[in-house]
């Protein structure tokens, strides 16, 4: 009995070390960090299926899918760039919810070297680079495993998919289908804002991402006009570009 | 014009599981040294437990093409080729039914790409089930979930759930287990495959991790498509060219025909074993399909009327087809996609009208019909062993 009470210290240690030491394998002056998105149409958070939200010249529309890949996130400060993280998919194909949007979909964490940077750039879809590799490189699971686009050998940056109503009667039965993919349509965000990642304090950085943005032109005023178009699933058709020229406008950070 | 794309040199990768082979051995070898189990009253005799047999795993790989991803093998189940011999005996053997008249192959036929034919399976008390049965094809590469809905996580799950359903083979593990310790071969099996020394270790638990390692044996990848497109062995005729190019048609406009099949359909597995709504059922809401689907699993109406998509790998073999068997032919699959659905509110997007000539149908044929892999279904070690 002496001796078990004598072996419980003993366990604590050991126990204490071993947690101790694998704190340590977060090397020394790092942080776990991801983004998050927030999605939207104009005010309104993006849910899927329910909600119907009105669209240019009296049509209006409804969601089944918004998902899209970043890659090449990078920390700035000044001219210097720090990797985070090569690529990630978002997806708010579960999105259901107001509840579900507020919380938004974040990429998986990856880890920074603690400091004060300028700023964040990523890449809106699959950088050139990783853009040619084809699923089989990857395991099962992998964010690039899928949405291979074997006719345009691209992967599919970004999809849109949903349903409008052209009449303003509702009747939403105009199915629309927009993929976007190729090198001509991969677009670097950069964004100029102090971030400060301290010594092991996990950070989400918060982006907003508005769908309106991406199919309405904000200055012009000039959008998809799903009357005439309501697929585009090639990587230069004047639709894809039109949406990737948006981007910019339509992803903002906190 | 979507050209065949082709690879330079076709080659084989082979995926060593040796030291997790190692590792499982060592484990249970320290495993079975810990328990030592006496024979109670019966100190001088023989353990009539004991089993005896060599027990000597040698590790198998999966052979798999470069053009296929790379399987997955859980880590707690490593591949023998020992482990797959009892697996495909158990697989075929009517033990696994109340009456010895079932075993998984009878709905699982090499045949027909381990399929039954039938449009809802029928089980050993002579009761239909609620669904077709499903090809057992490249199962080593769905991380996705098993059944139509997904509902088993793993293959080794899901091999647990037909012993006991009662429209499949309506036994209990229990009195599985108790012929199995009592049979001439499995305790020996057994013993090859996972080292265990005493008939009373044979558990459901091994049995099912058998039955799933000779099901990811099962992979399908040498079907005409394969040789065509991957391996430069000859050419698509007109009609094959003209159907793949309807499959993957991407650069479509408005005006321009898009059955859209490789959305859905796509990779070199010709599934991702996503869950969609293909516009089978018009019904008034999404509570009122005859099936939930995916949605019976997670409860989410959204999913109701989901089902996971299947691969389309030796799909001449397989007919009648979906969940519930519903249609003969591929050529009334096809008028079904060409219909565009019933815009249901969560029947995907990429479910849209086109118009298909019967040319454009038998071309479509012609193409579906080059993923029939003969050397698959003839493949020797996946017959019957007895
Ligand atoms: C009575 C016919 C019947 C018997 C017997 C039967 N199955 Fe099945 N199997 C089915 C049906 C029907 C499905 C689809 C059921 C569903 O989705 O709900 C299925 C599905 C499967 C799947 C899922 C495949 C996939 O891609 O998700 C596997 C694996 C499988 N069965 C293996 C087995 C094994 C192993 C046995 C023996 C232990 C067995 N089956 C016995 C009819 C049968
Ligand atoms: C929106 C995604 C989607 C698209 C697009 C799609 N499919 Fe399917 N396909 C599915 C799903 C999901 C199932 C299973 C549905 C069920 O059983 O309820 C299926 C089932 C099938 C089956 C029956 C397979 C079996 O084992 O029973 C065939 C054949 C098939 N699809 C061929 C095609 C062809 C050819 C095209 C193009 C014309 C196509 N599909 C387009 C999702 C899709």
């Amino acid at each position: 009995m002496k001796y078990l009470f004598f072996l419980f210290p003993l366990a604590f240690v050991l126990l204490f070390s071993t947690c101790k030491n694998s704190d340590d394998e977060m090397m020394p002056g790092n942080a776990n960090l991801a983004l998050n998105f927030k999605a939207s149409y104009g005010e309104a958070p993006l849910t899927m299926f329910e909600r119907e939200y009105a669209y240019e010249d009296g049509m209006a529309i409804k969601m089944q899918l918004f998902q899209f890949y970043l890659s090449e996130v990078r920390l700035l400060n000044g001219s210097e760039a720090t990797p985070l993280m090569d690529i990630s998919l978002i997806s708010f194909g579960d999105v259901y919810t107001d509840e579900d949007a507020a919380k938004g979909k974040s990429t998986t964490p990856a880890t920074a070297p603690a400091g004060t940077y300028t700023g964040i750039e990523f890449g809106f879809g699959v950088s050139p680079e990783l853009n040619a590799t084809i699923p089989p490189n990857y395991a099962l699971g992998h964010p690039l495993s899928e949405n291979y686009w074997e006719a345009a050998s691209s992967y599919i940056f970004f999809k849109f998919e949903g349903n409008a109503d052209l009449e303003s009667n509702g009747d939403f039965s105009e199915k629309l289908t927009f993929h976007v993919g190729g090198n001509d349509n991969y677009r670097k965000l950069t964004f100029d804002k102090p971030i400060t990642i301290e010594d092991g304090k996990d950070l989400m950085l918060q982006f907003n991402i508005d769908l309106q943005k991406i199919l309405v032109d904000s200055n012009t005023g000039e959008y998809l006009d799903f009357r005439q178009v309501t697929q585009s699933h090639s990587n230069s058709s004047p639709s894809a570009t039109f949406m990737a020229n948006h981007l910019a406008e339509a992803i903002e950070m906190e | 014009m979507i050209r065949f794309n082709f690879v330079e040199k076709p080659y084989i990768m082979k995926i060593k599981i040796l030291p997790a082979a190692i590792l499982a051995v060592l484990l249970s070898i320290t495993a079975c040294q810990e328990d030592n189990p006496i024979t109670p009253g019966c100190d001088p005799c023989i353990d009539e437990g004991l089993i005896e047999a060599p027990y000597n795993p040698q590790p198998y790989e999966i052979e798999t093409p470069e053009w296929f991803p790379k399987p997955v093998i859980p880590a707690d189940n490593p591949m023998t080729v020992e482990g797959i011999a009892l697996g495909r005996h158990l697989f075929y053997d009517p033990i696994l039914s109340s009456d010895s008249t079932q075993s998984c192959s009878s709905c699982h036929d090499p045949q027909l790409s381990f399929t039954d034919g039938n449009q809802i399976s029928r089980g050993v008390l002579g009761i239909d089930g609620r669904r077709s049965s499903m090809a057992i094809v490249n199962m080593a590469f769905n991380t996705k979930g098993f059944f139509w809905d997904g509902r088993s996580a793993t293959l080794e799950g899901q091999a647990l759930l037909p012993v006991e359903d009662h429209t499949e083979l309506n036994e209990s593990w229990e009195n599985v287990i108790g012929k199995l310790k009592n049979h001439k071969d499995y305790p020996a099996m057994f013993r090859e495959a996972f080292g265990i020394e005493r008939k009373n270790e044979i558990t459901k638990e091994l049995a099912v991790k058998a039955i799933a390692q000779f099901e990811r044996t099962l992979v399908s990848y040498q079907s005409r498509f394969d040789q065509v497109v991957w391996e430069q062995q000859g050419w698509p005729t007109d009609a094959e060219q003209r159907g793949r190019d309807l499959f993957y048609v991407e650069f479509a406009t408005n005006t321009l025909d898009h059955p859209g099949c490789s959305h859905c359909h796509g990779s070199s597995l010709f599934t991702e074993n996503n869950y969609f709504n293909n516009g089978l059922d018009s019904v008034a809401t999404l509570s009122d399909f005859a099936d939930y689907g995916l949605g019976e699993v997670t409860g989410n109406i959204y999913d109701n009327g989901k089902f996971r998509v299947p691969t389309l790998r030796n799909i001449a073999l397989t007919a009648p087809y979906m969940h519930d068997g519903r249609f003969a032919t591929l050529s009334q699959v096809l008028d079904h996609y060409a219909s565009g659905g019933h815009g249901v509110s969560n029947e995907d997007a990429n479910i849209k009208s086109f118009s298909l000539t019967e040319q454009q149908k038998q071309d479509l044929i012609a193409f579906l019909n080059m993923l029939t892999d003969t050397s698959f279904v003839n493949n020797p070690a996946f017959q019957s062993p007895f």
